[in-house]
C-alpha cells in the first residue's frame, strides 16, 4: 500500500531555480557549488542536520513562556504542560529520525539533456525498513555548479517498497553536470523542525549545447552553403520508392504485398547510405586578449554547430565537426547525433596560434563557424 | 476513513477537550457552556460550499471583532474579566471550527486547544483536568502529525491559483484517500502516548520547584460544608447527609488496628458555645496563633518530642470554604509540613480559638495534609480548668427552655456528678422514645428543642446534640455543641479511610471535673456507622477518589520538599546498598536551610545546564556552517544585491515574489499580470540567473544599464496595474 509521491510533474512548469537558491547566500543551505562536495565528503552516515521551522520557533517560544509561567507561579499543572511540550520536542526528534533512516535513493538520468532545455530526472526512493513507513520525505538532488531545482516530495512510502518521482532540471550551461548526492529531509511529524541527512550518491550528466531554432541558421546569409543533400539510389535503409521488377534485381528487394495487389513483380528502391558529408569547422581559437563578449559568442557558435549538425543529419548528410586540434567522429546520415553533441559539449577554446584545423574530406561540404557568429559556407 | 475525515475527527476531539477544560472552573455560566457546545456540534455540519461563501469568512471575522467589543464592554461593567476572557477564547475556537478549510485553519484549532489547556490550569485542579490532560497526550500527536501532513499536501499541490483545477483535483484526491493514514497510523501514534507520558512525568518530577509564586491565581472556591462557620442553624446537616463527596482521607500509620471496612472515626472540627434557641454561634474571643514546638510540630494538649512519638494518623483534608483543622479524638499534637516558597520552608500558620477551634491559613487553596499524634492515656487528657470569663458561656441557656430543664432534672434524678448525669441523658436520648430522622421536626412556631423533645421526638444529630447540651447546661454542667465528621469507609485503592460530606455530624462535649472535656454522642449510633448506601458504583467511586487523591498529592501538591524527599530516598538507597549503611542515617533535612541550599543548587544546576546546552548548540551551529558560505565573489554579490533591490521595488508595487515562486516563475507571473516594466524585470532576472548560477561574468559596463532598468521599475510602482 503506497501513495505516489507528488513530484513536480504535477506542479506548474518548474524553473531552473526554486527561489531558495538566492536565499542560500544568507543561509547555510543549500551549499553552493564549491562547497557541496566538501560538505558531502565529510558527511557521515549518522550525521543529522536540524533547522527550526517557523512553526517550531513559535512552539519553542510558547514552551519557554509556559516554563517561565510555571517557575513564576509554581503551578504544577503548568509544569506538567511544560513537561508535555518538551516531550513533544523529543518525540518529534525520534519520529523524524524514523522517517529518514533506512531509506535509499537512486537517480535515473535523462538520455539527453540540452543546456537551457528542461529534462526530467527520475528519483527512486526505497524504504528498506521492515515495518515502519516513511512519511513526508523531501528529496533534493544536489548538483555541483548548478542551483537547486525543485524537490521531490513523497507523502508516504510503505515499508519495503519504493516509489519514483521525477523533477525537471534545466541545465544552464553545456558540459558535464556533476551530481553529488541527495538531501533527504523531513518536517514530520509535527513540522517543528526540519531534519535532514545527506546521501552520497555521485552521478554525472553530460549536458549538450543548447540547440537554436533552425530558421535562425538559414536566415543567416552566411549559411547559404548548407543545402539539402542530393539523394542517390543504392543499398541503404531509407525508402526511395517502388518500381517494376527488372532482370538482375535482388529478389530480397521484392515488395511482396504490392506485388500481390498489382499482379506483377514490384521492387523497393532505397537511398544509398553513402550520402554527402558535411564538415563543420568550428573556430575555437581564443584571442590573446578576449573581449567581454567572447565567452558568450563562443557558446553561441557551439550552439550553432550543434544545431547545424542535428539538422544536417536529419536530412541525410554525414556530419563531422572539426575544431582546432581535434575533430569529432563522422556520424553517418540518419544516425543519432550524440557523438557530435558529446564532442561539442566538451569542446574548449584553445590558443589562437597553437594549432590549425585538422584536414577535412575533399568531397565534403564545409561550413565554417567562427567565434563571433560568423558562419560561412565553403 | 479518508484523510480529511480523520483529520476532522481528531480536530474535534482535541478542540472538544480544550473547550471542556475551559468549562471546568466556575467562571462560565451554564448557559454559556450550553451555547458553546451547541455551536461546537453545529460546526460539524459546516462543509463545502458554505465555507467558500463570498461573505462567509468576512462575516466571521466581523463577528469575532464584534464579540471582542461586547466582551470588553461587559468587563467594564460588573461582569468578571476572567469569565469574559474565557468566553472570548471559546468563541475564537468556535469561529475556527466554523471556518476550517485549509491546514492553517486546523493548525489554529490545535493551537487554540492547547492554549485552552494552559488557561485551564488556573481554573481547576480537579481530576477531570487530569483526564483531559491524558486526552491531550493521546490526541495531540495525532492532530499535529495530521495537520503537518495536510500542510505538506497543500504545499506540494499548489493552490495559490484556485483556477488550477488540475492541482485542486489532485489535492482533493489525496485528501480523500484512505491509504495515506489508516488504523496502523492511529495505533502507532497512540502508542507513542506511552513514552510521551513517561517523558512528561519524568520531566515533571525532575524540574526543580523553585517557583517564585508572584502570579499565583486563585483556584476557585472550596467545597461548601455546613457546620463549621460562625453559626449553625438547626437543620443544616440534613441536606448533606447523602452527599458522597469525600472531604477527609485518614491513613493509619504504622501498626494500627484500623482496617475495618467501615469505622466511626470521630474527626472533631469546631465547637459552639452560644445558643439562642434556634442557632448555635461562637462567643467573640481572641484568636491566637498555635505555637510550634519545632519546625513541624504543633502541640494541642502538650508538647511532644518527635523522636519519642510516631504519628498514628495521616490526614488529607480537602480545601473547604471553612479552613478548619479536624482532629481525631485524643489528639495531643499534630505535625503539619511547611509550605515551600522560593525554596524556603514556610511553616504553616495555625490559629487557635476558644473551644479548640483550630484553623489554618490556606493561601494555595489546596487543603491541608497533616499527621496526628493520638493518645488515650489519662495523663494526656485536657484537664486544664475552664477560664473563669468563659465558664458562663458554656452554661448559657436561652429563655423559654423551662420544659427542657424540667425534663433534664427528671431524667437525671438520683444521679451524682456531671459524668453520671451526662451518661443518663445519653441513655435517655438513645432510648426508643427517639428516632433518628433526616426529616425536620414540624416546629409550628415552637422552639425547635421543645418540638423535638416533646412532640416529634425524631430528628437528626443537631437536635440530639443541642438537646443534650442545653439539658446539661440546665443542670449546671458546662457543655458545648461540637461539629465534625464521624465515619470512614476503607478505600482499598488508596489505602485510607474516606470521610464524606455526608459523614458530617454534631455531638456534645461536657466538662467533667478531673477529666476535662469529655465527648458524648447522644445521636443513636447505628445511624452513624451505616455509611452511604452501597451501590454498584461504590467501588468505582472509591477508585475515582483514590485517583483524585493521588492526583492532588502527587501532582497538584508536588513540591520541592517531595523532590528532596525523593533525592534523599535515592541517596539513602545507594548509601544502604553501597556498604555505607551508617551514613544513611546522617541524611536528614536540617530545616529550612537545607531546602534553601538545595533549591539554590538545583537552580544553579538548571542555569548551568542551560548555559552548557547553549554552548553546545553554538558549537554545533559553527561546526555545521557550510564551508562554502564564504563571501560571494564581488560581481555575484553585486548582482544578488541588485536583484534584491528589484524584489523590494516589486514588493512596493504590490508584486512581491512569494517564497514558493522562483525568479523565472515570478517573471512569467508578472507577464501574465501585464506588468508594464516587464522587459526591465526580465533583463535583470536573466542576468541574475546567469551571473548567480551559470558562472557568467558581470561586466562593470553593464551595471549602469541594469541600474537604469531598476530605476524604471521603481518609477513604475505607482502606476496602475494593467488589466489582464
Amino acid at each position: 500500500m503506497s501513495v505516489s509521491g507528488a513530484a513536480n510533474s504535477t506542479a506548474p512548469a518548474p524553473l531552473p531555480t526554486d527561489g531558495n537558491a538566492d536565499r542560500a547566500a544568507a543561509r547555510s543551505w543549500p551549499p553552493r557549488a564549491a562547497g557541496v562536495q566538501r560538505t558531502l565528503r565529510r558527511e557521515q552516515p549518522w550525521r543529522r542536520h536540524l533547522r527550526t521551522t517557523r512553526e517550531g520557533k513559535a512552539f519553542i517560544t510558547v514552551t519557554l513562556g509556559v516554563g517561565v509561567a510555571a517557575f513564576n507561579t509554581g503551578n504544577n499543572l503548568l509544569f506538567l504542560i511544560l513537561g508535555f511540550m518538551l516531550s513533544l520536542i523529543v518525540l518529534s526528534g525520534v519520529m523524524s529520525e524514523t522517517a529518514i533512516r533506512g531509506v535509499r535513493v537512486t537517480r535515473q538520468m535523462p538520455q539527453r539533456a540540452f543546456a537551457g532545455t528542461v529534462s526530467l530526472v527520475e528519483i527512486v526512493l526505497h524504504n528498506g525498513k521492515p515495518r515502519s513507513p516513511s512519511y513526508s520525505l523531501e528529496i533534493e538532488d544536489i548538483a555541483a555548479d548548478a542551483p537547486t531545482e525543485r524537490r521531490c516530495y513523497f507523502l508516504k512510502v510503505a515499508p519495503r517498497t519504493e516509489q519514483a518521482a521525477a523533477y525537471r532540471r534545466k541545465p544552464s550551461k553545456r558540459g558535464p553536470m556533476r551530481f553529488v548526492g541527495f538531501r533527504v529531509a523531513t518536517r514530520y511529524p509535527f513540522g517543528i523542525f526540519e531534519k535532514w541527512r545527506m546521501l552520497d550518491v555521485p552521478g554525472e550528466l553530460l549536458v549538450y549545447p543548447a540547440l537554436l531554432d533552425e530558421r535562425e541558421l538559414f536566415d543567416d546569409a552566411s549559411v547559404s552553403g548548407v543545402e539539402a543533400p542530393t539523394y542517390r539510389l543504392g543499398a541503404g535503409s531509407e525508402l526511395a520508392g517502388l518500381r517494376g521488377y527488372e532482370v538482375g534485381d535482388d529478389a530480397r528487394a521484392i515488395h511482396w504485398k504490392r506485388t500481390a495487389s498489382l499482379g506483377k513483380l514490384v521492387v523497393v528502391e532505397r537511398h544509398s547510405d553513402a550520402a554527402a558529408q558535411l564538415s563543420i569547422l568550428l573556430d575555437n581559437a581564443r584571442p590573446a586578449q578576449p573581449d567581454a563578449g567572447f565567452e558568450a559568442r563562443f557558446e553561441h557558435a557551439i550552439s550553432q554547430a550543434a544545431t547545424l549538425a542535428v539538422f544536417s543529419l536529419g536530412r541525410g548528410l554525414s556530419v563531422e565537426v572539426i575544431a582546432r586540434g581535434s575533430r569529432s567522429p563522422v556520424v553517418l546520415a540518419g544516425s543519432a547525433p550524440d557523438p557530435l553533441l558529446r564532442y561539442l559539449a566538451l569542446l574548449c577554446t584553445t590558443e589562437a596560434d597553437a594549432t590549425g584545423f585538422a584536414p577535412h574530406a575533399r568531397t565534403a561540404r564545409v561550413v565554417r563557424i567562427a567565434t563571433g557568429a560568423a558562419v560561412s559556407g565553403a | 476513513m479518508s484523510f480529511s475525515s480523520l483529520h476532522k475527527l481528531v480536530a474535534y476531539l482535541l478542540s472538544g477537550l480544550g473547550l471542556v477544560a475551559l468549562s471546568l472552573g466556575t467562571e462560565l455560566e451554564p448557559s454559556s457552556i450550553v451555547l458553546i457546545f451547541v455551536a461546537y456540534f453545529g460546526s460539524l455540519f459546516a462543509e463545502g460550499k458554505l465555507l467558500s461563501g463570498r461573505y462567509y469568512g468576512k462575516g466571521w471575522t466581523a463577528a469575532v471583532v464584534l464579540f471582542l467589543l461586547v466582551q470588553l464592554t461587559r468587563s467594564l461593567a460588573d461582569t468578571p474579566t476572567l469569565a469574559m476572557a474565557i468566553e472570548f477564547a471559546a468563541f475564537l475556537q468556535i469561529s475556527r471550527l466554523w471556518n476550517r478549510r485549509t491546514a492553517v485553519d486546523y493548525q489554529q484549532i490545535a493551537v487554540l486547544s492547547f492554549l485552552h489547556l494552559i488557561a485551564a490550569t488556573v481554573l481547576s485542579t480537579s481530576l477531570t483536568y487530569a483526564l483531559i490532560f491524558i486526552g491531550f497526550v493521546i490526541a495531540t500527536p495525532w492532530m499535529l502529525a495530521l495537520s503537518h501532513l495536510r500542510r505538506e499536501i497543500e504545499g506540494n499541490y499548489p493552490t495559490a491559483s484556485p483556477d488550477d483545477e488540475k492541482a485542486q483535483a489532485a489535492m482533493r484526491r489525496v485528501l480523500a484517500s484512505k491509504r495515506v493514514v489508516g488504523a496502523s497510523f492511529l495505533v502507532s501514534t497512540a502508542l507513542l502516548a506511552l513514552p510521551l507520558f513517561t517523558m512528561t512525568l519524568a520531566i515533571f518530577v525532575i524540574v526543580p520547584r523553585v517557583g517564585q509564586g508572584f502570579l499565583s491565581l486563585q483556584r476557585g472556591e472550596g467545597q461548601r460544608s455546613a457546620g463549621f462557620g460562625n453559626q449553625v442553624e438547626l437543620g443544616g446537616f440534613g441536606v448533606i447527609r447523602d452527599d458522597p463527596t469525600v472531604v477527609l482521607r485518614v491513613t493509619p500509620l504504622g501498626v494500627s488496628p484500623l482496617r475495618a471496612n467501615r469505622l466511626a472515626l470521630r474527626m472533631r472540627g469546631t465547637s459552639f458555645d452560644h445558643y439562642d434557641g434556634r442557632r448555635w454561634t461562637r462567643s467573640p474571643a481572641a484568636v491566637l496563633p498555635l505555637l510550634r514546638s519545632d519546625d513541624d510540630h504543633y502541640p494541642i494538649r502538650r508538647d511532644l518530642q518527635s523522636d519519642q512519638h510516631e504519628p498514628q494518623l495521616r490526614i488529607l483534608l480537602d480545601h473547604l470554604d471553612e479552613p478548619v483543622v479536624f482532629l481525631p479524638t485524643g489528639t495531643v499534637a499534630i505535625s503539619v509540613p511547611p509550605r515551600i516558597v522560593q525554596g524556603e520552608r514556610i511553616p504553616r500558620s495555625l490559629m487557635h480559638g476558644p473551644g479548640l477551634d483550630l484553623r489554618y491559613a490556606d493561601p494555595d487553596e489546596l487543603g491541608l495534609m497533616y499527621e496526628a499524634f493520638v493518645s488515650h492515656k489519662p495523663e494526656d487528657a485536657d484537664i486544664l480548668p475552664i477560664a473563669p470569663e468563659r465558664e458562663a458561656n458554656y452554661l448559657q441557656v436561652p429563655a423559654g427552655h423551662e420544659r427542657v430543664a424540667a425534663l433534664a432534672q427528671r431524667v437525671t434524678l438520683g444521679t451524682v456528678g456531671a459524668a453520671a448525669a451526662a451518661k443518663k441523658l445519653v441513655e435517655y436520648l438513645h432510648s426508643p422514645l427517639f428516632t433518628y430522622s433526616l426529616e425536620q421536626p414540624d416546629v409550628k412556631g415552637k422552639l425547635p428543642l421543645d418540638a423535638f423533645l416533646f412532640d416529634a421526638r425524631r430528628g437528626h444529630c443537631e437536635y440530639f446534640a443541642s438537646a443534650m447540651a442545653i439539658m446539661l447546661r440546665t443542670l449546671g454542667i458546662p457543655s458545648r455543641n461540637v461539629t465534625g465528621f464521624v465515619g470512614g469507609s476503607w478505600n482499598p485503592y488508596g489505602k485510607y479511610y474516606a470521610l464524606r460530606q455526608g459523614d458530617a455530624h454534631s455531638w456534645v462535649e461536657a466538662y467533667v471535673e478531673g477529666r476535662g472535656w469529655v465527648t458524648y454522642d447522644p445521636t443513636p449510633s447505628g445511624q452513624l456507622e451505616a455509611g452511604p448506601r452501597k451501590h454498584w458504583w461504590t467501588d468505582l467511586q472509591a477508585l475515582a477518589d483514590a485517583l483524585r487523591t493521588r492526583w492532588m498529592t502527587s501532582v497538584v501538591g508536588y513540591d520541592l520538599r517531595t523532590q528532596v524527599g525523593i533525592v534523599m530516598g535515592v541517596m539513602r538507597f545507594f548509601a544502604a546498598h553501597g556498604g555505607r549503611a551508617g551514613s544513611a542515617s546522617d541524611l536528614h533535612l536540617d530545616g529550612g536551610r537545607t531546602f534553601a541550599r538545595l533549591a539554590r543548587t538545583a537552580l544553579g544546576l538548571l542555569v548551568g545546564l542551560a548555559l552548557f546546552g547553549f554552548a553546545v548548540w553554538w558549537w554545533l551551529r559553527r561546526r555545521d556552517r557550510d564551508p562554502s558560505a564564504r563571501p560571494l565573489p564581488a560581481h555575484v554579490a553585486t548582482m544578488v544585491k541588485l536583484y534584491r533591490e528589484l524584489e523590494r521595488a516589486l514588493a512596493d508595487s504590490g508584486h512581491a515574489r512569494p517564497a514558493s515562486r522562483t525568479p523565472n516563475e515570478h517573471l512569467k507571473a508578472l507577464q501574465a499580470e501585464g506588468f508594464p516594466q516587464l522587459d526591465e524585470v526580465r533583463e535583470i532576472t536573466e542576468r541574475y540567473m546567469q551571473v548567480r548560477y551559470a558562472g557568467r561574468e558581470l561586466p562593470p559596463a553593464e551595471l549602469p544599464q541594469l541600474r537604469a532598468a531598476l530605476s524604471r521599475v521603481r518609477g513604475a510602482k505607482h502606476e496602475p496595474r494593467a488589466q489582464r
